[in-house]
């Protein structure tokens, strides 16, 4: 994910390719062609525009369009941006799509992480559809009441503290019954915890580990470079 | 070595997990269904920061834009600004630590609430602005970017342009952030603010 950022703009069309070839071969198929492909869409495209078509200083006018121009200064500005995007996105994508979260936390708090902070994590990822639903029934039961979330910048304003308000007192009210059910289950004794999901830690999951180790430490290495002028911009 | 780690009470993790999805869903609701143009996307951050402290204002900051990749890949491009984030999550943290969001306060505290919003959200566009321009070129992905544009034909820098953005989205922004948290606090019940280290503060 870090690589687009810290390699030259020759190396981002590659880096796309390896993330797009790594995801299809991990067998993601379809869903993460999709989402990649909206994902690039929503994050690239507005880049592209608004630095093709509104560059300050920009005169070098590649085609006119009325009182815009497409510009190769824009472009040359905005392109690189939105690949290292897109490439970055694509990085994820095949991560998130391929991993579980609870085995993604699993595999941390094996590794040294505090499992109170992985659990803090679980919650949340979570809670996100949880919350969602709930902010649907809240919007729903204020319509039924009289509330209007449609029409003016005020109206809609005006909106923003009943529903908010009661989603969150909602929400931190949860956090209450949840804290209690917790520790009525010794979550802060300290102890060791028993896990549901075991993951194996194969031979071949050491090896990968090690060589995304070693080329986090060369993509530093590439950045510090390029940063101090040693190696091209 | 672990000793020396600061140890969050069950009641505060529970609280950063909920905040992080308080914050992605009040950041959809406030976009998608009320169409406002505002972020909203802070504001379990503050919750978190006036509540359990800055420590926790700060972790939870950094940890929603993370979550929000793990949870839609798409969000994943937002993770730059987690550095805003944090940023905001101490700010809410201190200004809870002062007792600025103390229900005795009320009503009049409101308006010190809104300043101390405005003033981090002035902050936070400082912050955020380099990070919209050399990561996003200037565009934020939303309906700011129109903003951005019409900027863009005013002045002959196109950071200034997203500094000047960013100056007057955030500011609005984080003033009605914070007095959301100052309502949700009022009408919360004083033992459920107990639970929390922070929590005293705000009764």
């Amino acid at each position: 994910m870090l690589a687009p950022f810290a390699l030259p703009v020759w190396a981002i069309p590659v880096l796309i390719v390896v993330f797009v070839m790594a995801g299809v071969s991990a067998g993601l198929g379809r869903p993460f062609l999709r989402s990649l492909a909206v994902g690039s869409l929503v994050v690239g495209l507005p880049i592209v525009l608004l630095n093709g078509l509104v560059f300050p200083g920009a005169r070098d006018v590649l085609v006119p369009l009325g009182p815009l121009a497409i510009t190769r200064d824009g472009l040359e500005f905005g392109l690189p941006i939105a690949g290292r995007l897109v490439a970055a996105l694509a990085a994820v994508t095949s991560f998130v799509l391929s991993t579980r979260p609870d085995d993604l936390m699993e595999s941390l708090v094996q590794h040294g992480v505090s499992p109170r902070l992985a659990f803090g994590l679980l919650v949340a990822i979570q809670a996100i559809p949880r919350l969602g639903r709930q902010a649907g029934r809240v919007v729903d039961g204020g319509r039924t009441r009289g509330l209007r979330t449609t029409g003016s910048l005020r109206v809609r304003a005006g909106a923003l503290r009943p529903v908010i308000g009661a989603l969150a007192v909602g929400a931190l009210l949860d956090v209450r019954d949840r804290t209690l059910a917790l520790e009525s289950r010794e979550f802060s004794s300290g102890r060791p915890r028993t896990a549901y999901r075991l993951l194996p830690w194969r031979p071949a999951d050491l090896l990968a580990t090690r060589l995304a180790q070693v080329l986090l430490v060369a993509l530093a290495l590439v950045a510090v470079l390029r940063v101090a002028r040693v190696l091209p911009v | 070595m672990a000793a020396a780690r600061p140890r969050f009470e069950t009641s505060t993790i529970v609280l950063m997990g909920v905040a992080i999805a308080l914050n992605a869903v009040v950041g959809q609701l406030v976009g998608n269904v009320l169409k406002l143009p505002l972020y909203g996307d802070s504001i379990g951050t503050v919750l978190v920061g006036v509540l359990a402290g800055p420590l926790a204002g700060v972790l939870t900051g950094v940890l929603s834009n993370v979550v929000w990749g793990l949870a839609l890949p798409n969000a994943s491009t937002t993770i730059p600004f987690a550095i805003t984030s944090a940023v905001i999550g101490l700010l809410a943290g201190l200004a809870g630590r002062r007792g600025l969001f103390a229900a005795r306060r009320a009503p009049t505290g409101g308006i010190v609430v809104a300043v101390v919003g405005f003033l981090v959200g002035l902050v936070a566009a400082v912050v955020s602005a380099p990070i919209a321009y050399f990561v996003f070129g200037g565009s934020t992905g939303g309906g700011t970017d129109l903003l951005v544009g019409v900027l863009r034909n005013f002045t002959d820098n196109a950071f200034t342009a997203t500094l000047l953005q960013s100056g007057v989205s955030d500011p609005i922004d984080k003033t009605v952030v914070f007095l959301l948290v100052w309502f949700i606090l009022l009408s919360l019940p004083a033992s459920v603010k107990l639970l929390f280290p922070q929590g005293d503060r705000s009764t």
